[in-house]
């Protein structure tokens, strides 16, 4: 059964949409928590995306690669500094009073926040599924994530390990008592996670934003004007799209297909 | 929290008194220093009786003050004691905004925040830096004490947590510090022993206003 209008594009221009809308979806931002190791993390996270390629694959598919997420983080780590607890001992000196010692005087150390900031890009795979639907008098056609392949971090997990140790000393210099403790501390600290756990980090706050993720790749008004008036005893004649599907189409070249009924 | 002021003593403080007078040592004990409140008042009332007689050797009794739930409590409320001997009171950590002592004994004042004379001030430092100190009474006294953090590679690193056992002296008589200045390590102590005084503190300059 033939459709009453069909609209087709092939990849290159598949791939301005998806450029067009990558733009107006702008910077979206979240905020949650996770874990380094033992230690918590809580986290705020702003992202744009851009570029991509997009590759059109029958009967339903909008496979996008290298799809370039730029970020930016600021990630707040608790750490709890019980383990280096120490007492300092009791101290006693002659005075002209007669010998004075002190009481034995045991130092708790606490729960520090340390904050990194940290900003990179990721460059992500995913495939992407074809979603048609009316809203308020519009028919807008998404193509809205269903899996993704394959995430690229580059080289931004070693640089935010640096990133964290780098803040972990500066934050422990300024903890009361813990004087020559301060190596012994970040060595402890530090090597309780390491890439692997900063890339699973990074790698989580990358997969809160590409979960449901879509990008609106065209929209068009259910009704409107096919005809303009052509005088007063000539008026409009308008149009209803009833439906609109949307598929790809394997050929010589796969397209994408709008279909729609009126 | 560790800031040098011996009007609130706290966790890293110290402060200790030798009684050279007979008699009964009526004190409060003050969450704040005693020239903003009055020393709270126990129902049993804090003392040291202060025997007469010297014993064979000096004595250091130690007093433990805590937070409860109407006030300031210490541990033990009442000692008996021989002229002569020492007693010192500390908090457990429990009195985060830091306490004074202050009472009478005979014609003599006792007071924490305003030292006189047989009386020592302990504080340990638990940051590196510069601590200039002043009487925040306005005497002239003054000094300072260098605070540093050994550095991998100083003989003082390996052996940082002996360090800690040993205390550095500062002598005060009136107006005057001796030495004026003292250089320790990171969780050092410094103890004040101050005789013949105006009533003096020993404070932090940075919490004075105008210095």
């Amino acid at each position: 059964m033939t459709s009453d209008l069909v609209a087709a594009v092939d990849e290159t221009a598949a791939n301005v949409l998806l450029h067009a809308a990558e733009a107006a979806l702008g910077t979206r931002s979240t905020s949650g928590s996770s874990s380094l190791g033992p230690f918590g993390v809580s986290y705020s996270a702003a992202v744009s995306f851009s570029g991509g390629t997009v590759r059109l694959v029958a009967p339903g598919t909008v496979a996008i690669d290298g799809l370039r997420i730029d970020y930016s983080l600021s990630l707040t780590l608790s750490i709890d500094l019980s383990f280096l607890d120490f007492c300092l001992p009791r101290i006693c000196i002659p005075t002209p009073f007669g010998d004075i010692c002190t009481p034995k005087i045991c130092i708790t150390f606490p729960t520090i926040s340390v904050p990194v900031s940290f900003s990179d890009h990721a460059k992500v795979s995913g495939d992407f599924g074809l979603d048609v639907t009316l809203s308020s008098g519009e028919w807008v056609v998404d193509v809205v994530i269903q899996q993704v392949r394959a995430i690229d971090l580059g080289t931004a997990a070693t640089l935010l390990l640096t990133a964290i140790g780098t803040a972990i000393s500066v934050a422990l210099l300024a903890v009361p008592f813990i004087g020559p403790l301060l190596a012994l501390a970040v060595g402890i600290i530090t090597a309780a996670f390491g890439i692997a756990e900063v890339t699973g980090l990074l790698a989580a706050v990358v997969n809160v934003f590409m979960a449901g993720l879509r990008f609106e790749v065209y929209r068009h008004a259910q009704t409107f004007a096919a005809l303009p008036a052509g005088g007063p005893f000539d008026p409009a004649v308008d149009v209803t799209l009833a439906s609109v599907t949307a598929e790809v189409q394997a050929s010589d070249e796969n397209e994408l297909v709008l279909s729609a009924d009126i | 929290m560790h800031a040098l002021d011996s009007r609130y003593l706290n966790l890293t403080n110290y402060f200790a008194h030798r009684f050279t007078t007979a008699g009964t040592f009526s004190y409060g004990l003050s969450p704040l220093p005693s020239f903003l409140v009055e020393p709270d008042r126990a129902e049993d009332e804090l003392s040291i009786v202060v025997r007469p007689e010297r014993g064979a050797e000096q004595q250091q009794h130690d007093v433990v003050v805590s937070r409860r739930d109407d006030g300031v409590t210490a541990r033990p409320g009442r000692l008996e004691i021989a002229l002569g001997d020492v007693v010192g009171w500390s908090t457990d950590g429990t009195l985060t905004t830091g306490f004074a002592v202050r009472g009478r004994i005979g014609d003599t004042t006792v007071d924490s925040t305003a030292m006189t004379d047989e009386s020592i001030f302990t504080h340990a430092f638990g940051s590196p830096g510069e601590y200039r100190w002043a009487d925040a009474h306005g005497s002239t006294l003054y000094g300072t004490v260098q605070v540093v953090r050994p550095e991998p590679g100083d003989e003082r690193h390996a052996g940082w947590t002996a360090e800690l056992g040993r205390g550095t002296l500062v002598h005060v008589t009136g107006e005057r510090a001796e030495p004026e200045t003292v250089e320790i390590l990171v969780g050092q102590t410094v103890f004040w022993a101050v005789q013949r005084a105006p009533g003096i503190s020993i404070t932090d300059v940075t919490l004075l206003p105008g210095r």
